[in-house]
C-alpha cells in the first residue's frame, strides 16, 4: 500500500462510498490539524491590519534592539495594556 | 516565558535560545502583548514568516488573559515600569518556570522567588547560559 490511489480505493471500500471517504478524510484532517488551524485563525485576526512600523533587524547592536523593542512596549502599554489588569 | 528580544534575536540568527527551548520539549507561554511588540518591529516577509512559524509550534501557548491587578502593583513596587510590569506579571500568572530575557531592567527580579518562576537573564552567552540553568 504505497500509492495514494490505493489508499483511496481502500477507504472507499471500507467506508462504503466516495462521499463517506471524503467526509472521513476531512474529519481526520480537523482532528489532527484543528488546533493548528484555530491558532492560525486567531493569529490572523490579531495581526491583520496591524502595521509594521520599523525593521528592527536593520539594527545590529543587541542593546539598540532591546531599546527599540522597549519603545514599542511602552507605546503598547499606553495604548492598550496598562488596562490589561482586573 | 520568552521576552520579545529572544524572538527577534532568533529571527536574526543572533541566538538559538528559542530553538533550544522548543527542541527541549518545553512549553513556551506567550502573551499577545509580546506578539504585537515583535510584529510591529518586523517588516521583511521572511522575518514575519519565521515568527509565525515559531508561534504555530505546538508547544507555544498563546494567552490573551487579563492579569490580576495585585500583580501589577507587586511588580511596580519592585521598580519595573510600563510594559515590563505586564511581562513580569504574565510570567507569574502563567506559572512559567523561567523568564528568559536579555533586558537588564528585569534584574530587579534576580534572586527573587516568584510564586512559580525564576528570572533567567541569559545575556549574550545565549543558549549556553540557559542550558547551564537546566
Amino acid at each position: 500500500m504505497s500509492r495514494v490511489g490505493d489508499i483511496k480505493e481502500l477507504l472507499v471500500e471500507l467506508l462504503g462510498g466516495e462521499e463517506e471517504a471524503e467526509r472521513e478524510a476531512w474529519r481526520l484532517m480537523l482532528l489532527i490539524y484543528g488546533s493548528l488551524l484555530r491558532k492560525a485563525e486567531f493569529l490572523l485576526s490579531l495581526l491583520s491590519g496591524m502595521p509594521s512600523e520599523k525593521d528592527i533587524t536593520a539594527l545590529k547592536d543587541p542593546e539598540a534592539i532591546i531599546r527599540e523593542l522597549k519603545k514599542t512596549r511602552q507605546e503598547l502599554w499606553e495604548e492598550k495594556y496598562r488596562n490589561w489588569f482586573e | 516565558m520568552l521576552d520579545s528580544n529572544e524572538y527577534v534575536f532568533y529571527i536574526m540568527g543572533l541566538s538559538d535560545v528559542v530553538e533550544f527551548i522548543l527542541n527541549a520539549g518545553a512549553e513556551v507561554c506567550v502573551h499577545t502583548a509580546i506578539i504585537e511588540e515583535v510584529w510591529r518591529n518586523l517588516m521583511a516577509p521572511a522575518h514575519k514568516t519565521a515568527f509565525l512559524s515559531i508561534l504555530l509550534s505546538p508547544d507555544v501557548r498563546i494567552y490573551t488573559d487579563k492579569l490580576p491587578r495585585a500583580l501589577r502593583e507587586e511588580y511596580a513596587r519592585l521598580g519595573l515600569r510600563g510594559g515590563d510590569i505586564l511581562i513580569a506579571a504574565f510570567t507569574e500568572f502563567c506559572h512559567a518556570d523561567i523568564l528568559v530575557t536579555e533586558d537588564t531592567n528585569f534584574g530587579v527580579l534576580k534572586g527573587r522567588p516568584m510564586s512559580h518562576s525564576r528570572y533567567c537573564p541569559i545575556g549574550s552567552s545565549g543558549a549556553r547560559a540557559c542550558r547551564q540553568r537546566g
